[in-house]
């Protein structure tokens, strides 16, 4: 009886591992979580804060590139800087020729209070190549978080407090636009860098 | 309510059995009686610190997190947390939690593939059960440092003053660096 039970547990984490890769590109098993529907990301664009003046930036990687994608803000002691660090290590991990090839963008989920050239300069702790995003209006931010399917508030009590709450998960997106994998919080620079290369060597 | 609270609201009330039960199990001899009453005035224990740091503070943010591996001889519990003007306006206990407020705005509605989103909340005290290493880690406890007088460099070091239920205040020294300790 129980090693039946075992049997279907295995049974039923197989088919979930299998099916979680299989929309990977050919049978790669991705740390990772794989979204079951593709998210295509690629149509949507939040205006992206440069010294030079703002433009419009496409969630899409450069051809042969990966695009990390993270939704925070600057003022986040905790998470955000975890994922941060995390994916700096995972590029020191791979090399600094495979790490070239990835790119890192940060939407602000606070654009009230994250200024552009803050934000840059938070991302250029972690990052030579960023990309500093700030919505310029609420409903950019909307369609931004509609494509990734993201979840933030930002909330103020009555003494003024701000609270802000934001999915805490890493995006990455591929030269078409669509996610192809997503790191949870928590999740190690090994993993990451593990799934970096499977994308990058393919 | 969200699920750590839930989670130590079962703890309180395990905790509650547990007590009840062992009343029950009680003979009621003296000796056992005297036990009891000790152990409720019981004195400060030995309080010991391990693999403190900073992190480093990124450019541009005025938010700093410390994290340490507390573990109590006696029952105590983590109350407050201060820091020198010097180093910032204000420290607070602050854990992150996994926001369960179904109200936000989420665009896509209760999408399955959604991450969960989370958010960070002040809280009162972490208990320290007697023995048990309890870690303030990045994605849990941490304590936050809030209006950073001047950026937390790699290679600086910070002291925080803990306080606790029994043993008191006690200084630690929390070095800054880029990513947690190796083996924390």
């Amino acid at each position: 009886m129980r090693r039946r039970l075992v049997a279907v547990l295995i049974g039923t984490l197989s088919s979930v591992l299998l099916g979680a890769c299989s929309d990977g590109s050919a049978g790669d098993m991705f740390i990772g979580y794989v979204p079951p529907s593709a998210k295509h990301v690629g149509n949507v664009s939040v205006s992206e804060w440069k010294m030079s003046g703002s433009s419009d930036f496409h969630f899409h990687a450069a051809p042969g590139d990966v695009l990390v994608v993270y939704f925070g803000y600057t003022n986040c002691p905790d998470m955000c800087p975890t994922t941060m660090v995390a994916v700096r290590t995972a590029k020191n991990r791979i090399g600094t020729d495979l790490a070239s090839r990835v790119d890192l963008a940060m939407v602000t989920v606070d654009p009230e209070r994250d200024l552009g050239a803050n934000l840059d300069k938070y991302l250029g702790s972690f990052a030579a190549r960023h990309h500093a995003l700030v919505p310029k209006d609420a409903v950019e931010l909307q369609a931004a978080k509609d494509a990734f399917q993201v979840t933030s508030d930002v909330t103020k009590d009555a003494s003024g407090k701000v609270t802000v709450t934001h999915s805490a998960s890493a995006y990455v997106v591929n030269p078409a636009g669509d996610v192809v994998v997503e790191w949870p919080f928590g999740m190690d620079s090994k993993s990451m860098a593990h799934d970096l290369e499977k994308l990058l060597k393919a | 309510m969200n699920t750590s609270r839930k989670t130590r609201s079962a703890i309180a009330v395990i905790a509650l059995l547990g007590t009840v039960a062992l009343a029950g199990c009680g003979g009621g001899s003296s000796s056992d009686t005297t036990m009891a009453a000790s152990e409720s005035t019981v004195a400060a224990g030995e309080i010991s610190f391990e693999g403190m740091w900073a992190r480093t503070s990124p450019m541009a943010t005025t938010m700093g997190a410390a994290y340490v591996t507390i573990t109590s001889s006696v029952d105590d519990a983590l109350i407050g947390v201060t820091v020198d003007p010097s180093v910032a306006a204000m420290a607070q206990i602050h854990e992150t939690v996994t926001s369960s407020d179904t109200s936000m705005s989420s665009g896509m509605g209760s999408g399955s593939t959604m991450a969960p989103a989370m958010t960070m909340q002040e809280v009162d005290r972490i208990d320290l059960p007697a023995g048990t290493g309890v870690g303030l880690k990045p994605g849990g406890y941490h304590i936050m440092l809030m209006d950073l007088a001047k950026p937390l460099e790699t290679g600086a070091k910070v002291v925080i003053t803990l306080t606790f239920e029994k043993a008191g205040e006690k200084s630690v020294e929390f070095p800054v660096m880029e990513d947690a300790p190796a083996g924390s």
